[in-house]
C-alpha cells in the first residue's frame, strides 16, 4: 500500500474516531442540555412560519437548524443531528481543499473546524445554525470554485455575496475569503487587486447596508449568526477563524513537495495529539457538565420523578442555587423538606424560588415557574412562564407554551389556552400532547386525562388578591390562606423563614399554619429551630407534648450549646457533628456569590 | 358521432367538470345548507368597512377542506376558491367596493367540511362612504406584563397589508419604547419615549426628531400618557409612579396602579413644563390627559388618592375637564366634573376627544386607571353636545376593549380589545355614522388569515395617520445614539 493511501486511510479513521466521539458525547454526557435545546424552541412546518425567518439575516441556516433541532427531542436525536453535520461540514471543508497546494493533508486539516464547533457546540448559547452557515458558506464556496469559467465563477461569486450573508450571515466572510483566496493564488498582484479590492469592498458593505434593512446595530450586521445569539462572542467564531490561515496560506507559501511516508506518520502523529490536546483543553474549558446535572434534576423534575431528583442530588451534592430549587421542590413534594432541608446545599431562600429580574439569564427565568406550579400558584406559574417565554430564543419555546396552555385550562381560560395548542399542534413531536389536552377544552370532566387538572384546581387560589412581585411570603400565605390543606405550601413558608434565619417570623407563622401535629416527632429541621425557641423563650415548652421531639434532639442541643460556648462561638469544633443541624446553618451560614 | 354530436360531448363534460368545479369540488357525499352564517375567523359577518381597506381575508376551521366563496355587489362580484384559507385578490377587492360605495356587498360561502358541501347564509359587509386614514401605527410587545424583550412601534398600510418599522428597541439600548401618539393624525407631528439612560421623550416634525428630557426635579417623573394640543405646541402629559401589582385568581393578571400622579404641560417651544395646581392636587391622582379637538380644554382622569395597594379596588376616576389658553400653555381655575366616578361608580380612563369635537370616546371599568388587564373594560361615547353617552353595545365584547384612538374623519375610531383570547390584543375599527351609532367592529385584515393564530404579540396603543410618517428606526437610532436629551425647565401655572 503506498504512503498517502496508508496516510488516508488513517486520517479517516481519525475523523471517524473523532465524529464517534463527539456522537458519544453529545448522546451520554450532554444529553440533557441537547434535550433542553429543543425545548427552548418551535418549529412548525407552515408557510406562515417560515416568513418570521425572513426578518433577519441568516434565513436558511436559523430555519434549517430549528427545523432539526426538533429532532433533539428523540433519544440520540440530538447527538445525531450534530454529528452528522459535523461530518457533512468536515467533508465539504475537506473538499475545499486547504491548505490548498502547500502538500498538507487537507482531511487532515478539516478536523479543526470540526472540532472547534464541538467545543462550541458545548457552550449553551453556541447555535445549532452557526455550524449550519458555515455548511452553506463552504458550500456556496465549492459550487463557484467548480465554475470553470473564470468570468462566470467572478460574475457568480459577487452575486452569491449578499445571497449568502441573506442565507448564513456573517459566515459569508468565510465564503468571500475561500473564493478570493482560490482567484488570487497564482495571479498577479494587479489581477489580483482588481478582485479583491471590489470584493472587499463590497463584502463591508453589505451587513452595512442589512443594518437598516434588518434593523441592527452595527456590531450586530457584522457579526450575525442567529437570531437566537444576536450578540455572539468570538467563542462562537472560532470555528470559521481556524480556517482563515489555511485559505491565506496558499497566497503567500510555494508549493511543497508531497510529503515522505515516514513524515506523514509524523506529522499525523503530531495531529492527533493536536486534535486531543485541542479536545481536552475545549472540554475542560468549555463543557459545563454542573448544568449537564442541574438540566438532569430538570428533567426528572418535568417527569414529576420527584424520588429520582433526591436521589439524584443526594449524589451529586452539587453546591449550586439551581440544584437546592429542584432539590427543595422534590422534598417538598415528597413531604420531606423540613426533614431533610439541610442535608443539602442551601444558598439562604433563594433556593426556595429563583428570582425573576434583569439579572437572570433565560435560563432561570425558564426554571422560575416550576415551583409556582407545583404550589398551586397558578398565576405566579403564567407570569414567569410568560417571562421565560419572551426572553427564550425568538421569543416563542415548546416547554413553556405547554406550561401556558396548561395554566390557562386550570384558571378555565380555555380560548388562551387553545390558541397554545393550535400552535403545537403544528409541531412534530408535540402535536399528541397538544391533541391531548384539545380534549380538555371540550369536556374535561368526562376524561380521565383530565386528573391532573381536578388535582392542580383543587389547590389553586381561590381569593383574589394583589401581591407584588417576588412577594414569596406573600405567595406562600395566600396559598395556604385559601387552602390549609397545602403541606408543600406550609412547608415552604417554614423553611423560608428558616432560610432567613427569620425565627420570629417562623414562630408566628409555625402557631398560625402547621396543622400537622401526628402521633410522632415534628420533623426535624423544625424540631431544631423550636428548641432554639424555646431556649430564646420565644416558644413555651408546654405548646409541644413531648413526642413532638426527639429525645436525642434535646440531648444534641444542650451538647451543641456547650461546645458552642467553650470555642468562642467557632464553627469548626462543631461542623462534624452539627453540620446538618439548623443550629450550626443558623449560627454559620453566610451567603456567597456561586 | 359528427360534429354537433362531438360539440354536444364537449358541451357535457365541460359542464360536468364546471359544475363539480363550482360547488366543492373533490366529490362530497353530501350537500347541505346551513341556516347559519359561517364560522369565520376574522369575524367579518355584517360588519361595516371603509371603501379603502385591504382584503378582509378570512379562513375556516381546520375541517374545512375546501371554500368557495362569492362576493357580490349591485356592481361586480369576485369569486374565490380556496382551501380552508380566503385570500381575496386586492385589485379586484378595491374594483368592487369602489363600485359599490355606500352601499353591501354579499358573501356567498360553500365550504366542503369532512365530506360535507355546506353552503351557508349570505352575509353582508356595509362598505361606508366614509374613508379610514390609511396608516396605524401601533406597538407590538409580548403580553408579558411589565417586562419587555424586543419592541417595535410600526406603521401598517390599511388600504394593503404593508407594514414598516418606525422604531425598534434593539437600536435603543434594548430600552422601553412606549406611546407613539400623533397630532391630531398628522403624520408630521408625534412623539413617543424612549426608556433609557440615553433616552427621553422623541418629538418628530416633518421628520427632525428631537430628543427631550422631560423629566424635572419638581415633577413626579418623565411624562407617560400623552395628548397632542391640536396646535402642535404643547403636550399634556401624565406624570406617575406606576406599580404593576399581580391578581393571585386565574381570570385576572396584571393589576398597574399609580401611587402618584398628576399631569403638566409641556411647551415644545420654549422647553417648559407648565405644573398647574388644578391638575397637580396632591389628595388626587390625575391622569390620561386629552385636549378638546379645538384646543381650549384639557380633559384628564382624576380619582381621590388613596394608600396603595390596599385600597386598588376602591380607586376609581372620574372625567374631568379645565380650560386651556393655548397662548401661554396655561390651565384655567376652575375644574369641572363631567362624568363622576362617585355617580356611576365605574372609573373612566384614555378619554379621547374626536377631531370634529363632538365625541369623546373613553374606556369604562370597575376600578383603577389601567384597562388593559381588566375583562370588564368597555369603551364608552360621551356625546359633548347632549352629554348623554352610549354604552356602544355593538362594539365592545366581554373582555378588555380599550387604547382607542379616532381617525381624523371622526367616523371612524380603532381600539386594542382581548376578545379573541383574553390575552393578546388585536386592533378593531368600528364605525359611527352622523347619529354616532356605531357598528359591529371588525379586525384589522391580514394578509394570512391564520396570522393571529400564529402569532404572540400584543397590538398596543394603535394610532391613526393622515399619511405615513416620514421618520423610521434609522432616524430613531441615530438620534438615540447621537442626540442628546434636551432639559426642560418646571414652571408654576
Amino acid at each position: 500500500m503506498a504512503g498517502s493511501d496508508k496516510n488516508m486511510i488513517r486520517v479517516h479513521v481519525l475523523t471517524g474516531a473523532v465524529l464517534t466521539g463527539c456522537f458519544v458525547f453529545f448522546c451520554f454526557f450532554y444529553r440533557y442540555h441537547i434535550w433542553f435545546e429543543e425545548q427552548m424552541r418551535i418549529f412548525l412546518l407552515t408557510p406562515g412560519y417560515f416568513m418570521t425567518y425572513l426578518d433577519k439575516p441568516a434565513i436558511l441556516s436559523s430555519f434549517i437548524s430549528d427545523f432539526l433541532t426538533q429532532f433533539f427531542y428523540l433519544t440520540g436525536g440530538g447527538a445525531v443531528v450534530i454529528t452528522v453535520s459535523l461530518f457533512i461540514f468536515w467533508f465539504l471543508v475537506k473538499k475545499l481543499n486547504i491548505p490548498e497546494g502547500t502538500g498538507r493533508n487537507a482531511a487532515l486539516y478539516a478536523l479543526l473546524p470540526v472540532l472547534l464547533s464541538w467545543i462550541a457546540l458545548m457552550d449553551f448559547e453556541f447555535p445549532l445554525a452557526a455550524v449550519v452557515s458555515l455548511i452553506i458558506s463552504v458550500l456556496c464556496t465549492l459550487i463557484v470554485r467548480g465554475i470553470r469559467n473564470r468570468l462566470i465563477r467572478i460574475a457568480c461569486f459577487f452575486v452569491l455575496l449578499p445571497v449568502v450573508y441573506l442565507a448564513a450571515g456573517s459566515t459569508f466572510y468565510l465564503f468571500a475569503l475561500a473564493c478570493l483566496s482560490y482567484e488570487i493564488s497564482g495571479s498577479g498582484m494587479r489581477r489580483s487587486l482588481s478582485l479583491a479590492v471590489p470584493a472587499i469592498i463590497i463584502m463591508a458593505l453589505i451587513p452595512f447596508l442589512a443594518m437598516d434593512l434588518f434593523h441592527l446595530t452595527g456590531f450586530q450586521a457584522y457579526t450575525w449568526i442567529s437570531d437566537s445569539k444576536r450578540n455572539p462572542r468570538f467563542l462562537h467564531f472560532l470555528p470559521m477563524i481556524s480556517l482563515v490561515p489555511a485559505l491565506i496560506a496558499p497566497l503567500f507559501v510555494k508549493r511543497r513537495r508531497t510529503q515522505a511516508p515516514a513524515e506523514e506518520s509524523r506529522s499525523f502523529i503530531i495531529v492527533v495529539f493536536a486534535a486531543l490536546a485541542v479536545l481536552t483543553g475545549g472540554v475542560t474549558i468549555f463543557a459545563d457538565f454542573t448544568l449537564e446535572k442541574i438540566l438532569k434534576l430538570d428533567y426528572e423534575a418535568s417527569h414529576e420523578n420527584w424520588q429520582k431528583v433526591c436521589n439524584l442530588a443526594s449524589r451529586y451534592q452539587l453546591r449550586n442555587s439551581l440544584a437546592s430549587y429542584y432539590t427543595n421542590m422534590a422534598l417538598g413534594k415528597l413531604g420531606l423538606l423540613p426533614e431533610k432541608l439541610l442535608e443539602f446545599y442551601q444558598p439562604a431562600a433563594t433556593g426556595l424560588f429563583i428570582p425573576v429580574n434583569a439579572d437572570e439569564n433565560y435560563l432561570t427565568i425558564t426554571f422560575s415557574n416550576e415551583v409556582y406550579w407545583q404550589l398551586g400558584d397558578a398565576n405566579a406559574a403564567q407570569h414567569s412562564a410568560l417571562l421565560g417565554m419572551i426572553f427564550s430564543p425568538h421569543s416563542r419555546n415548546v416547554r413553556l407554551m405547554k406550561r401556558l396552555a396548561e395554566i390557562n385550562l386550570v384558571n378555565g381560560q380555555y380560548d388562551v389556552a387553545a390558541k397554545y395548542i393550535r400552535i403545537l399542534e403544528k409541531t412534530l413531536y408535540h402535536r399528541k400532547w397538544a391533541q391531548n389536552r384539545a380534549k380538555l377544552l371540550m369536556g374535561w370532566k368526562l376524561l380521565p386525562e383530565a386528573s391532573w387538572l381536578a388535582s392542580k384546581r383543587d389547590i389553586i387560589p381561590v381569593n383574589d388578591r394583589l401581591k407584588l412581585a417576588g412577594d414569596y411570603k406573600g405567595t406562600l400565605k395566600m396559598l395556604i390562606d385559601d387552602h390549609p390543606g397545602n403541606s408543600m405550601a406550609v412547608d415552604y413558608l417554614l423553611c423560608y423563614d428558616l432560610l432567613s434565619k427569620d425565627l420570629d417570623s417562623f414562630t408566628a407563622d409555625f402557631r398560625k399554619y402547621y396543622r400537622q401535629h401526628g402521633i410522632g416527632p415534628l420533623p426535624r429541621v423544625y424540631q431544631e429551630a423550636i428548641l432554639m425557641q424555646i431556649a430564646a423563650g420565644k416558644f413555651r415548652h408546654e405548646e409541644f407534648p413531648d413526642h413532638m421531639f426527639n429525645p436525642g434532639n434535646i440531648r444534641r442541643i444542650a451538647d451543641y450549646t456547650r461546645i458552642f460556648a467553650g470555642n468562642d462561638g467557632k464553627g469548626s469544633a462543631l461542623q462534624k457533628d452539627f453540620g446538618t443541624t439548623y443550629w450550626f446553618y443558623y449560627h454559620f451560614a453566610s451567603l456567597k456569590r456561586e | 358521432m359528427n360534429i354537433y354530436g362531438m360539440r354536444y360531448l364537449y358541451g357535457l363534460i365541460f359542464g360536468m367538470i364546471a359544475t363539480v368545479a363550482s360547488s366543492c369540488s373533490g366529490g362530497p357525499e353530501k350537500e347541505s345548507i346551513s341556516p347559519d352564517y359561517p364560522r369565520i375567523y376574522p369575524d367579518y359577518v355584517n360588519v361595516t368597512i371603509p371603501v379603502n381597506i385591504a382584503p378582509l381575508n378570512f379562513m375556516m376551521g381546520d375541517t374545512c377542506r375546501r371554500i368557495i366563496v362569492r362576493i357580490e355587489g349591485k356592481t361586480g362580484s369576485i369569486q374565490v376558491r380556496s382551501g380552508n384559507k380566503v385570500r381575496i385578490p386586492i385589485r379586484k377587492w378595491k374594483k368592487l367596493l369602489e363600485a359599490n360605495e355606500g352601499d353591501s356587498v354579499y358573501v356567498s360561502t360553500e365550504a366542503l367540511i369532512g365530506n360535507n358541501c355546506v353552503r351557508y347564509r349570505r352575509f353582508g359587509i356595509f362598505v361606508s362612504t366614509d374613508r379610514i386614514d390609511p396608516y396605524l401605527s401601533y406597538r407590538l410587545i409580548e403580553p408579558g406584563y411589565e417586562v419587555w424583550n424586543r419592541l417595535t412601534i410600526r406603521e401598517r398600510n390599511l388600504t394593503n397589508f404593508s407594514e414598516r418599522i418606525l422604531a425598534d428597541n434593539n437600536l435603543t439600548g434594548d430600552g422601553c419604547i412606549n406611546c407613539h401618539i400623533y397630532a391630531g393624525q398628522d403624520p408630521g407631528i408625534s412623539f413617543f419615549h424612549i426608556r433609557h439612560s440615553r433616552g427621553g421623550t422623541i418629538i418628530q416634525r416633518n421628520g427632525i426628531i428631537r430628543k427631550i428630557n422631560t423629566r424635572t426635579d419638581s415633577t413626579v417623573s418623565a411624562g407617560v400618557y400623552g395628548s397632542w394640543h391640536p396646535g402642535g405646541r404643547f403636550i399634556a402629559f401624565s406624570t406617575n409612579v406606576i406599580i404593576p401589582g399581580f391578581h393571585t385568581k386565574g381570570d385576572r393578571r396584571l393589576e398597574v396602579y399609580d401611587t402618584i400622579s398628576d399631569v403638566v404641560i409641556l411647551d415644545t417651544e420654549k422647553d417648559h413644563v407648565i405644573s398647574s395646581p388644578r391638575t397637580s392636587l396632591r389628595n388626587s391622582f390625575e391622569t390620561f390627559p386629552a385636549f378638546s379637538a379645538d384646543g381650549t380644554r384639557l380633559y384628564f382622569c382624576s380619582a381621590a388618592a388613596a394608600r396603595m395597594p390596599e385600597n386598588y379596588k376602591s380607586v376609581r376616576y372620574s372625567l374631568c375637564s379645565v380650560d386651556f389658553d393655548a397662548a401661554t400653555g396655561k390651565t384655567g381655575q376652575s375644574v369641572d366634573t363631567i362624568i363622576s366616578a362617585y355617580g356611576t361608580g365605574k372609573s373612566v380612563s384614555e378619554p379621547k376627544c374626536s377631531p370634529d369635537g363632538r365625541y369623546l370616546l373613553f374606556t369604562s371599568f370597575d376600578y383603577g386607571n389601567f384597562p388593559v388587564w381588566h375583562e370588564e373594560a368597555d369603551l364608552h361615547l360621551l356625546d359633548l353636545r347632549t352629554m348623554t353617552i352610549d354604552t356602544l353595545a355593538a362594539v365592545n365584547s366581554h373582555r378588555s376593549d380599550s387604547y382607542h384612538s379616532w381617525s381624523s374623519g371622526s367616523r371612524w375610531f380603532v381600539f386594542a380589545s382581548k376578545r379573541d383570547d383574553g390575552m393578546y390584543g388585536k386592533p378593531y375599527f368600528a364605525h359611527t355614522d352622523s347619529s354616532g351609532k356605531a357598528s359591529k367592529p371588525f379586525l384589522m385584515p391580514q394578509r394570512d388569515p391564520s396570522f393571529y393564530d400564529m402569532f404572540l404579540k400584543s397590538y398596543n396603543i394603535p394610532e391613526f395617520s393622515k399619511e405615513s410618517t416620514s421618520f423610521d428606526s434609522r432616524d430613531i437610532r441615530r438620534a438615540f445614539g447621537k442626540l442628546e436629551a434636551e432639559k426642560v425647565t418646571f414652571v408654576k401655572n
